[in-house]
């Protein structure tokens, strides 16, 4: 996953499910803007996605990443696309408009924390009534309209 | 960050901003020329991680802080980050291509 997810469920309180549920790997440069970073410029959430590394968040060293990405993409996203390819990784957990865009021209298999939510709902990792709060949680975070996409696909699992 | 010097010409009334700027934080006129650029920069990084033409990493990079902090400053301006309905339904078709078929 890239950093605007990391962000995004954590704050949410969605990062322990999720990794709990599938195996999540982030790359050393995402560990790197959001945590190392995040912690010299005394962010709160840093601390808190310190402690899920080995405990269920793993860390991967990405090698160079492919050369058609464009420069659009910072370090984090360029080394998610690499670490992904590296690892043979099923999917990439984003909600970047920019770099959903670039995995769509790329035909890479993605999907945002939204339809991550929705989809662990599905699969019975998360019961329906906790999934609609943690969707609410994620409603400052996120597009109305994404927000109402998943509400609706929650709404269709009852 | 690494600095490099710029031969700019500026018109005077900008000059007079930063003058003032100068004066009441009690800094040099080039230190508070780098601010009021600094703060351009960012609202305009902001404007185009809003609009999708860059990533939060790029954000971060071009700024030189971490990505929570760019979520802080488009929070603090009420930008909105990430994806709309149209990524949703986008990124539902990428996924149903990996689900295996009944």
């Amino acid at each position: 996953m890239d950093s605007d997810a990391l962000i995004k469920l954590t704050k949410a309180g969605l990062l322990p499910i999720i990794t709990h549920a599938w195996q999540c790997l982030i790359p050393d440069e995402v560990y790197e803007e959001v945590v190392v970073r995040g912690k010299r410029e005394a962010h709160p959430d840093a601390e808190a996605i310190e402690r899920f590394i080995s405990r269920g968040l793993e860390r991967g060293h990405a090698r160079a990443a492919p050369r058609r990405l464009p420069p659009t993409l910072g370090p984090g996203e360029r080394s998610v696309v690499a670490l992904f390819v590296q690892e043979k990784a099923d999917l990439i957990l984003t909600d970047d408009r920019a770099f959903l865009a670039v995995l769509r021209r790329l035909e890479l298999p993605h999907l945002t924390p939204a339809l991550a939510l929705v989809t662990l709902a599905e699969q019975g990792a998360v019961p329906l009534d906790q999934a609609r709060d943690y969707l609410d949680r994620l409603k400052p975070l996120i597009r109305s309209s994404a927000y109402e996409a998943a509400r609706a696909d929650l709404q269709k699992l009852i | 960050m690494p600095t490099s010097p710029v031969p700019l010409r500026l018109p005077k009334n900008l000059l007079q901003v930063a003058e003032l700027r100068a004066r009441q934080q009690r800094i040099d006129r080039a230190a508070a020329i780098r601010q009021l650029l600094y703060a351009a920069a960012t609202d305009y990084v902001l404007e185009l991680l809003s609009e999708g033409r860059i990533s939060l990493s790029k954000a971060a990079e071009l700024l030189d802080c971490s990505a929570l902090e760019i979520h802080r400053l488009a929070q603090e301006r009420g930008l909105p980050l990430g994806s709309d309905a149209e990524d949703y339904q986008q990124a539902q078709a990428s996924l149903k291509k990996l689900k295996p078929k009944k």
